[in-house]
């Protein structure tokens, strides 16, 4: 393993400082590039660190309540944190030792990480190295102690044998039942304005107003002392890095490093104890918030949300007071691009699966509408476009939110960067979060002050609880509607019955089949949620999650409780497409057309078409598909949705949250579809099923245009985030009139209510698999000076021809 | 009864046939035959059956549903269309499972192009963008072409169009319609008239008129050069086109088009010989220097367009 070496500390010269070129013609500076080489050759790592931690304080903690031993764990972590300042970093802060890698939460869920110890560093998706001594140290100090006591053994025990059922055959996926349930949208912007002592001085208030007659008295005291020393402890960790920070000043030869390393040690006296001044400051107080969030549970997406909004007034602050440049601020933003790239999060090998990939949904927003609904578009979120421009890192995700008012020139510098090719900035309709959020109850203010978590989740920032429990696979409720709750691929009996398919004499039985097999999952969906919240309530207070989100101070309930102000849950359904275009055939060419026989094809889908790949072709291209603007699938997309929404809508959880829809699928949609059937769309048992509310891969055959009519027509507001997958030749955004060209496709998209839209820049390795699996990629346009054709209708030896342009950009 | 045209294709998100975002409307039917022609199936003035060996599953349950008995299985396999026979009813191309029948060209009403084309008006309007029409040769239907424009201009009150044309049309259609298109992309193939007829099947005569008299009228022109190795991209021929274009009033805007081999798998699925077997597609460097000798005269010229 090579790690680099920490123990210099030289200034690293920059080159910018000394030219005086425009901020927009620089890329990444001589020391951001520096932290760009060091993540990328790091190689992710395990550490024991503190794991040991928090296992030696729970053992001295028995006893003691769990409020009070989550903030001394709290506390212990900080304490025993290795503390490291790596070469030229002006903002400072590690989650672990090396960059990129990742703590273990012992008290939440070991038991994957004893399980597949020895496999970590080789699995496919994923790997993370384990040295000997982390391993040693694990088993003999950490694992023992945990048995019975994580979380996930305790989730194993309360979850009852059915659900563990339909969650092992692919109806139900539920992804905090291995870590917490994260979705972490922190007020950071409390934490800028106030400092940790304003947080603590606001726990004392509460805490003075504690009525002694409530029966939760002792408790809610106890939450309360919790959040104090969660506070410290953030206080404490500033505190350490500065003492390391001095101590290399002292030992600095280089008197430019010097001064830097005294400023940052100043900075980090400062904050985040007390309130923020200069934008340094304040994006320091930020990440040591961030830190905190990330050492405190193991949950994904721990988002910055609306990040250029609540950095701006310190901004405006150094540049006016002419403390900082343009360019020296910008690359203070480069520098916490690196710095969310340093972080990474170790996950059991089935969820390396259904999320594979390292970055962990830090969704930073810019753009948007301000509070009172005017355009927040500024000039920190112009320097996050560059941020990610000049980095080009996977992390943190970069969102553009994008109202009807948002000034073109940030929408087109958008899709500028864009055609860079990370996929990123992802682009949002603001108005349509918006109206969404009022819908869910959020004030107009709140809503428009909201922000994308995680991939496309909505999210009232600080003051915020989205459980987003997992996925639910439309597409298989469907498999048991037509196999009267049947198992297709174990014959196990799961669902209700339904009756028996080959009796259905009209397409409304169908459809009727799948709503009851749609409703009996999603209430069990809803029991396995309240079961694991429940567990998470009862064993994993937060303390300091709750000092940064609004109103678990005031009200004295941790965030885990329900102590929020604003609280949802929501279900994600997968397979959309699949389940429009399976009712499409059915309705087609059983009932309207009656060429199939329902008994036809009922045998066909237990067979996996074997044999019948006339009758499997025929429901391919013979059928109307969603995403093709065309009526008759359309309508069906829209009411598998509304079914869905329905359901979903129907319940609440235990802490009096209501639930409600979104539609993405994270790449959930791959290991669902391996534990679904054969569909009637003519899918293959275990084959992919749709992504999102995109159209089946390949199905939206009529261009971009008309698969986003199809899309726009379902009730995107009705949902808390729908996810759209676009792919786009590199040709067809070469020239400033095609910027143009994608940003109207976005407006016009945005115009008929669709939420949300990404780009894949068709590269090298998609025209690859448009070779291999042709079947998928049937939508490929390809064009190529003035010409256009279906990629996968052209000969192998064309294609060769335009695999290699590809290479130059088409 | 209103006026139908051939229409063989109704595509939108066209990002290349003008500004903006645009849907563009390909009419069937073409005077000239351009060897290197990557839209054969344009050609012709009635619909074509096409079959795409690829897609076959030799069912063979096209030949069972086809009531002329025009479908044939050739002893070397695939199918044959007995052109005489075939009424193009459609009625083979709706059952094959594999999609592997196709019928290029449906005959439609300007109401249901048009109800086509209007879905993507957002987009026309948030880039600029609108309808284009081209071909095969759009002037070839120079009625229904007229009553479409009309129609989108005036009464969908449409945004922004394109016509692609080679130019070969009697003066009084280009006149008719003239008013209703906003830009033309006109193709100029070859200066010399004998080898405009030996590459096309017709000398370039009208062509060259018609486009002197579009340009009089100040209708908004660029031309369009296809460049093809060996055939037009001559030195004197691109002069010749230099000098001409720079004589035109308003115009000077010349975009080329490098040949590309992209249409030769549509001849074999047509089941058609290609004129141009041999040869490959024109380098970046070929399209560079023609585009510098071009822009000597002064002209605005682009690759690709
Ligand atoms: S119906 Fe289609 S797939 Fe079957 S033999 Fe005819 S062309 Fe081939
Ligand atoms: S289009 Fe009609 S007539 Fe022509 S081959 Fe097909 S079925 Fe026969």
């Amino acid at each position: 393993m090579t790690v680099i070496s920490l123990k210099a500390h030289r200034a690293v010269p920059d080159e910018s400082a000394s030219q005086s070129v425009p901020s927009e013609v620089q890329g990444a500076s001589a020391r951001v590039r520096l932290g760009m080489e060091r993540n990328r050759c790091t190689p992710p790592e395990l550490h024991v660190e503190r794991a040991v931690s928090v296992t030696h304080c729970y053992r001295e903690t028995e006893g003691l309540s769990l409020f009070t031993r989550r903030g001394r764990m709290l506390q212990r972590i900080v304490s025993e944190h290795s503390v490291q300042i790596q070469q030229g970093e002006l903002i400072v802060g590690m989650k672990t030792l090396t960059p990129r890698g990742s703590p273990v939460f012992p008290e939440i869920n070991c038991s994957w990480v004893e399980r597949d110890l020895d496999r970590l560093a080789t699995r496919s998706s994923t790997p993370f190295f384990v040295s000997d001594r982390t391993k040693q140290i694990l088993r003999a100090e950490v694992f023992p102690y945990w048995k019975d006591r994580q979380i996930s053994d305790r989730i194993t025990a309360a979850v009852p044998a059915d659900i563990w059922r339909a969650d092992e055959r692919g109806l139900i996926y539920n992804y905090f039942r291995s870590r917490t349930i994260g979705h972490i949208n922190a007020g950071y912007d409390k934490v800028l304005t106030k400092g940790m002592a304003g947080i603590v001085a606001d726990v004392e208030g509460s805490l003075s107003r504690l009525d002694k007659q409530d029966r939760d008295c002792v408790h809610k005291r106890q939450f309360l002392e919790s959040v104090i020393l969660a506070c410290e402890a953030g206080v404490s960790l500033a505190g350490r890095y500065a003492a390391e920070t001095l101590r290399l000043a002292a030992a600095e030869p280089d008197p430019l490093r010097q001064a830097e390393l005294e400023r940052t040690a100043a900075i980090l006296n400062r904050v985040p104890a007390k309130p923020a001044v200069t934008f340094q400051e304040a994006l320091q107080s930020f990440w040591m918030t961030h830190l905190m969030i990330n050492l405190e549970t193991d949950g994904h997406a721990f988002g910055p949300g609306r990040f250029d909004q609540y950095l701006y007034p310190y901004y405006r602050h150094s540049i006016d007071s002419g403390e900082i440049t343009q360019s020296h601020a910008q690359e203070l933003v480069d520098l916490i691009w690196v710095k969310f790239d340093e972080i990474t999060l170790a996950k059991d090998s089935g969820e390396a699966q259904t999320s594979s990939s390292y970055p962990e949904f830090q969704n930073l927003n810019i753009g948007g509408l301000t509070r009172a609904g005017h355009d927040a578009v500024n000039e920190v979120s112009y320097l996050c476009l560059d941020a990610l421009e000049h980095t080009m890192l996977p992390q943190p995700g970069l969102s553009a939110q994008i109202a009807s008012l948002t000034p073109p020139k940030f929408l087109l510098r958008c899709c500028e960067v864009l055609r860079l090719g990370t996929g990123m900035p992802a682009m949002f309709n603001a108005d349509s979060m918006v109206l969404g959020m009022v819908n869910r109850g959020k004030t107009l203010g709140d809503a428009r002050a909201s922000s994308l978590n995680g991939c496309v989740a909505t999210f009232c920032g600080g003051k915020d609880r989205m459980a987003s429990s997992g996925y639910f696979n439309l597409a298989k409720a469907l498999e048991l509607a037509l196999n009267n709750g049947v198992d297709r691929l174990t014959g196990e009996v799961l669902g209700p019955q339904t009756g028996d398919p080959r009796d259905f004499t009209c397409f409304e039985e169908v459809v009727a089949a799948f709503k009851v097999q749609v409703e009996h999952f999603v209430a069990l969906k809803v029991r396995y949620d309240n079961t694991v919240r429940d567990i998470y309530a009862r064993y994993c207070p937060v303390p300091f999650t709750s000092a940064v989100i609004d109103d678990c101070i005031a009200n004295a309930v941790d965030w885990h409780s329900g102590g929020s102000h604003y609280k949802i849950a929501t279900m994600s359904g997968v397979a959309v497409g699949t389940v429009a275009d399976a009712l499409s055939a059915i309705r087609k060419h059983v009932f309207d057309n009656h060429t199939v026989g329902m008994a036809e094809l009922i045998d066909a889908l237990d067979c996996n078409w074997k044999g019948q790949e006339i009758l499997r072709q025929t429901l391919v291209n013979k059928t109307p598909h969603y995403g093709n603007d065309d009526a008759f699938a359309d309508e069906l997309a829209v009411r598998v949705q509304d079914i869905f929404c329905t359901a979903v809508e129907s319940h609440r959880d235990t802490q009096g949250a209501q639930y409600w829809v979104d539609l993405l699928p994270t790449t959930s949609h791959i290991a669902l579809g391996e534990l679904t059937g054969a569909t009637p769309d003519g899918r293959q048992a275990m084959a992919w099923l749709s992504e999102g509310v995109s159209p089946v891969q390949g199905h939206d055959w009529k261009g971009p245009t008309a698969s986003n009519r199809s899309v726009a027509k379902l009730d995107h507001a009705r949902t808390n985030g729908t996810l759209l997958n676009i792919k786009i030749s590199p040709q067809t955004v070469k020239s400033d009139r095609d910027l143009h060209n994608l940003a109207a496709l976005i407006r016009a998209y945005f115009a008929q209510g669709g939420f949300h839209m990404q780009f894949n820049i068709i590269d090298r390795k998609i025209l690859l698999d448009a070779m291999d699996r042709p079947e998928l990629h049937r939508d490929l346009l390809i064009r190529v000076a003035g010409y256009s054709d279906y990629f996968v209708l052209l000969s192998k030896e064309i294609q060769q021809e335009i695999l290699s342009r590809a290479e130059h950009g088409l | 009864m209103q006026r139908k045209g051939l229409v063989f294709d109704i595509r939108s998100y066209a990002i290349h046939d003008g500004p903006g975002l645009r849907t563009t409307v390909f009419l069937k039917g073409c005077p000239l035959h351009c060897v290197w022609c990557c839209n054969p199936e344009s050609q012709t003035d009635s619909p074509d059956l096409l079959w795409l060996a690829e897609h076959c599953l030799n069912c063979d349950l096209c030949r069972s549903v086809c009531p002329r008995g025009a479908l044939n299985t050739p002893p070397q396999g695939g199918k044959s269309v007995a052109l005489e026979l075939c009424d193009h009813c459609g009625a083979c191309v709706n059952q094959c499972p594999g999609d592997a029948l196709n019928l290029m060209g449906r005959w439609l009403t300007v109401e249901e192009v048009l109800a086509e084309v209007m879905k993507d008006a957002l987009c026309f309007e948030n880039s600029g963008g609108g309808l284009t029409l081209s071909g095969g040769e759009p002037m070839a239907q120079a009625a229904f072409a007229t009553d479409l424009l009309r129609s989108y201009k005036r009464e969908e009150k449409g945004l922004h169009t394109v016509m692609e044309t080679c130019g070969v049309a009697e003066w009084a259609s280009f006149q008719r319609l003239a008013e209703d298109v906003d830009l033309f992309l006109y193709d100029i193939k070859h200066m010399d008239p004998v080898e405009h007829l030996r590459l096309t099947g017709r000398d370039n005569r009208l062509i060259l008129d018609n486009a002197s008299a579009l340009a009089q009228m100040g209708r908004e022109i660029v031309i369009r050069l296809p460049l093809i190795p060996g055939k037009n991209d001559s030195e004197a021929n691109l002069i010749a086109t230099a000098e001409f274009v720079r004589k035109l009033p308003g115009v000077n805007r010349i975009d080329i088009l490098p040949y590309h081999r992209l249409g030769e798998p549509k001849y074999r699925r047509l089941g058609l010989p290609y004129a141009l077997a041999g040869i490959s597609s024109l380098g970046n460097e070929c399209a560079e220097s023609a585009q510098q000798l071009l822009q000597r005269f002064g002209l605005e010229v682009r690759i690709g367009g």
